[in-house]
């Protein structure tokens, strides 16, 4: 009875989350965000997307986000496309922390429902997903820490 | 076999909600810490062991035997 009663407890409150990895291919699908934006990831075909999805209340985003766009400039004219999607609740918040920030090289995109982050499965804040010229997924990061930026620009000089 | 009917039953029942890691906004901010303030805190600990010579019991060293 124990067993039957753990069992029940196991399938009902394990949640089945598929996340993104690599070598997958991104979703195809174009997300309807708030206020009349869109974000759509198979227009970069063609192109290396560094996809950041990250909110202003983040503290590793505050480090994050500004390499981000020192990355974005350094590789623009090779095609890298940075794009950065906010999931805060609130998107005031997220301009906010833009303008504070001067993040001017950057692609925002705010998604208050976090209807993209779903697709993506984000697991932690913040995640990036690194995509190559096919749309196929070649890296998956989950946090942000400096000891692994090094290894990133490697990843990315390598899909460019 | 009505009794495991009700126990799955009482499990549908609960009112657990997954919080999404992009909705921890809420959860972030400085007043929901379990101390906002460490320095108030302190303050308040050092006046409780001079008045009323307790100390401890707030997650620091001291076990409210006075010996410290």
């Amino acid at each position: 009875m124990r067993y039957i009663f753990l069992l029940a407890s196991i399938v009902i409150f394990t949640r089945q989350a598929v996340a993104i990895s690599e070598g997958q291919s991104v979703p195809a699908q174009i997300f309807s965000l708030a206020n009349g934006d869109a974000l759509s990831i198979s227009k970069f075909q063609g192109q290396v997307v560094y996809l950041d999805f990250w909110a202003s209340w983040c503290g590793p985003c505050k480090r994050s986000l500004p390499w981000l766009q020192e990355i974005a400039e350094r590789f623009k004219e090779r095609g890298l496309r940075v794009v950065a999607v906010n999931l805060d609740q609130n998107s005031v918040d997220g301009q906010k922390f833009i303008r504070e920030l001067g993040l001017k090289a950057l692609e925002v995109h705010f998604d208050p429902d976090g209807v993209s982050a779903e697709a993506f499965s984000v697991d932690s804040m913040p995640s990036s997903v690194l995509i190559d010229k096919s749309g196929k997924v070649r890296a998956v990061l989950h946090g942000f820490r400096e000891s692994e930026k090094e290894e990133l620009v490697t990843k990315i000089e390598g899909l460019l | 076999m009505s009794r495991l009917i009700f126990s799955v039953l009482i499990l549908f029942a609960t009112g657990c909600a997954e919080v999404k890691p992009w909705q921890r906004g809420n959860l972030a901010r400085p007043s929901m810490a379990f101390d906002p303030d460490p320095l108030e805190s302190k303050m308040q600990q050092h006046l409780y062991q001079s008045k009323e010579g307790g100390f401890g019991g707030y997650g620091i060293g001291g076990g409210g035997c006075g010996c410290s």
